[in-house]
């Protein structure tokens, strides 16, 4: 434990093998920390980045992929990453993603041989059953992405470092696939109405496998308070699409393209479209309300020894940020993402708060193994958590 | 606390305070740097190991941008004999059941709908006419394929050949057709496309460009990634495509002239063609015709030199019968009816 130059620099303190004990933080007014009253909720997390130096990074990205016809891809994704991270200050000290490229790489060149081999499979079988089996291959596709999800949710924890310690989860991702499994069969027998409960479900298995350190994470959260919004949200999802779909007529729309291609017929086609997706905009408007009790449920009841979290986040801020985003995105032909995402993640993270004080002086590195590749099933899938 | 040497600090990517530093063996010691001040009086010390740091990725960088621009070119000059490769070991009956999907695909597709349906066009006489006319051009050269034609009743004129022998028709393009020897001469080129197994090709070359690109840029590619894959695509199947154009335009001029049918038919139409397209009357009607087949006048140009070769060795005799007859041709432009 150390302090120099006025206190400008902090010791984040030792975490060997050994579980030596650890240092507690430098609390430093100039450092702009959060005050530590046990009692009150104060803000975990402040988000420094900014959507130009994001922005420069991608340029940087952009160019070096297409100079290295595509392979400096998984390379550009972790520096990305880093930049999210470094950038990602939790009680004054900054998380460190410590993946690498390398791992990406090798994760996925593994993936690979199996996408290959798949898509083939699904696009050239030739057999018995002609029919019927490219559609079994595809609904195969679904535990693979149950257990890819589980995978990469324990790459990405591994590889998330603060003050030194590292996240961990710990489970059998085959177990949560068939869980994950028994629930979507439940969802589809109960047409969904049993989804805030399986959502708890999941939820509590994923959360209760999660380590900061040698201490373990545990959810408390029940289904209960997600039904009316989720009720709400299915109405709405319901109701907007059907309505859009009973307003046009899409096919006909496209066979009077067909049959008389002209100004009339172009401009048709235009508004049909335009309703149907207005229709479905509004529908997933309605699906916000139950995104955003989601958060706060799922902040409230994530519970950490000494600590607990609160979301403030709310659904005008949630709609606000969306639909800026949404019309940033569209006017700006998407070029403009680098600012959107540091805006997303100033807002969800900023609304994180918390309360109590962690132990610091038991903290240690946990004993467990990490995965040793990367996110290879996430890019076959094409499914990205948040960054 | 320990002593760290300044080699064996390790920096992070970025470092805007706060920034944790550490050093090599990593015993997961952290050094915070909290704020500017800290940063201003350490980045003198700093900054020697950053920039040695940054030209060392920059040669690496280099050096893998060479050795991926080496195996690049390679596989870009392996990959038609790849796509070879790969269609050789195609069995007949998959490319058969593979061309009925796609000419029942796409002829939906085009179709003027009725209660949602497509329309396909089968009076009787029409359909025999076009298969006695498939049958000549079939016996004059040997295949494995067995070719078949199905007209569709569409406003977008097209023809189109799908792998393994299916043909499709459009009825607007039976419209522009005048003369018996005109269909002769469109259906010889498609039959050409099918023998040179062109719509496999296609298939098969584009669908080894989006893996390799799935490969190279992961499904979420962003923009760089989808822009990439499109870019392409559209630079290997354009540039096959003019390549296959001439080869069928080639193949049906050999393929007319063994059956004994007139070969100035493809030329006729296609002379029509250019000069409708010219007129630029219902563009939209034209445009995935010519799209697809680009460079019109200059095909024109290449068989108007062979049908006047074939003249000149025929000694001007070389105008045979017509190859149906009025009544069946008759039925040929009603079989939409």
């Amino acid at each position: 434990m150390q302090q120099q130059n006025e206190g400008a620099w902090s010791a984040g303190g030792e975490a060997q093998e050994t579980g030596v004990v650890m240092a507690e933080p430098v609390r430093d007014e100039n450092a702009g920390l959060p005050g530590g009253q046990s009692g009150e909720f104060r803000r975990l997390v402040e988000f420094k980045g900014n959507g130009w130096q994001l922005f420069k990074i991608w340029i940087v990205n952009f160019l070096l992929t297409v100079l290295t016809l595509g392979i400096y891809h998984f390379w550009a994704k972790v520096k990305v990453r880093k930049y999210l991270w470094s950038n990602t200050v939790v009680e004054g000290e900054p998380l460190e993603y410590t993946g690498t490229g390398k791992e990406l790489f090798f994760g996925f060149l593994i993936i690979a041989v199996v996408f290959v081999v798949y898509n083939s499979a699904v696009h050239f079988y030739v057999g018995p059953a002609q029919q019927i089996v490219p559609s079994l291959l595809l609904i195969a596709l679904v535990p693979f992405w149950f257990f890819a999800t589980y995978r990469a949710i324990r790459y990405r924890l591994t590889r998330t470092v603060w003050r030194g310690i590292r996240f961990n989860l710990s489970g059998s991702a085959w177990r949560f696939t068939l869980v994950a499994l028994g629930q979507t069969l439940l969802n589809i027998i109960t047409l969904y109405l049993w989804y805030p409960k399986s959502r708890a479900v999941l939820r509590k298995r994923i959360v209760g496998n999660m380590w900061y350190g040698s201490r373990s994470f545990w959810f408390t959260g029940k289904a209960k308070p997600l039904y009316v919004p989720f009720l709400v949200a299915l109405v709405g999802m319901i109701g907007f699409g059907g309505a859009g779909m009973m307003l046009v007529d899409l096919g006909s729309a496209v066979g009077n393209l067909n049959e008389d291609p002209g100004r009339a017929a172009v401009k048709g086609l235009l508004v049909a479209l335009g309703t149907v997706y207005g229709m479905l905009l509004l529908g997933s408007l309605s699906t916000y309300w139950f995104a955003a009790v989601c958060i706060r449920w799922e902040a409230m009841n994530t519970r950490f020894p000494g600590v607990e979290f609160r979301s403030t986040i709310t659904l005008r801020r949630m709609l606000w940020l969306e639909l800026t985003n949404l019309l940033l995105r569209l006017c700006t032909l998407g070029f403009a993402a680098p600012w959107l995402i540091v805006r997303s993640h100033r807002v969800y993270l900023h609304s994180l708060h918390v309360q109590g004080d962690l132990d610091y002086v038991h903290l240690a590195q946990d004993e467990q193994n990490a995965p040793k590749h990367g996110e290879g099933f996430f890019e076959a899938f094409d499914l990205d958590l948040a960054v | 606390m320990a002593i760290w040497s300044l080699e064996s600090l390790v920096l992070p990517e970025f470092m805007k305070p706060p920034y944790a530093l550490t050093h090599t063996p990593g015993t997961g010691e952290r050094l915070t740097v909290v704020n500017q001040a800290a940063h201003g009086q350490l980045a003198p010390y700093l900054n020697g190991i950053r920039r040695s740091a940054f030209r060392a990725s920059i040669r690496r960088w280099g050096r893998v941008s060479a050795v991926a621009w080496l195996l690049g070119l390679m596989a870009w000059w392996a990959f038609p004999y790849l796509v070879d490769a790969v269609v050789a070991r195609v069995p007949i009956e998959t490319e058969q059941r593979l061309g009925n999907d796609v000419r029942e695909q796409l002829g939906t597709l085009l179709a003027k709908k009725r209660d949602g349906k497509a329309k396909w066009c089968e009076q009787q006489e029409g359909v025999s006419a076009i298969a006695s006319l498939v049958e000549r051009l079939s016996v004059a050269e040997p295949s494995s394929y067995t070719f078949s034609v199905k007209v569709v009743d569409s406003q977008i004129m097209n023809a189109f050949a799908a792998p393994g022998g299916s043909m499709l028709v459009t009825s607007a393009l039976l419209e522009m057709v005048e003369t018996p020897e005109e269909l002769a001469g469109i259906i010889a080129h498609e039959m050409g496309h099918v023998k040179e197994q062109h719509g496999l090709r296609n298939m098969a070359g584009s669908y080894g460009v989006q893996l390799a690109s799935t490969i190279l840029f992961g499904h979420d590619g962003g923009f760089m990634g989808g822009a990439a894959r499109s870019l392409a695509l559209r630079m290997t199947t354009s540039s096959w495509s003019r390549d296959y154009e001439r080869a069928a335009d080639a193949h049906a001029f050999a393929l007319l002239e063994k059956s004994g049918i007139s070969t100035s038919g493809l030329l006729t139409f296609f002379e029509r063609l250019e000069e409708e397209a010219g007129h630029n009357q219902g563009v939209f009607a034209y445009l995935g015709m010519l799209s697809s087949h680009p460079e019109t006048a200059e095909r024109i140009n290449t068989l108007r030199v062979l049908v006047e070769e074939q003249a000149a060795v025929a000694g001007g005799a070389a105008v045979a019968e017509s190859v149906l007859s009025w009544e069946a041709w008759e039925a040929v432009r009603n079989i939409c009816e």
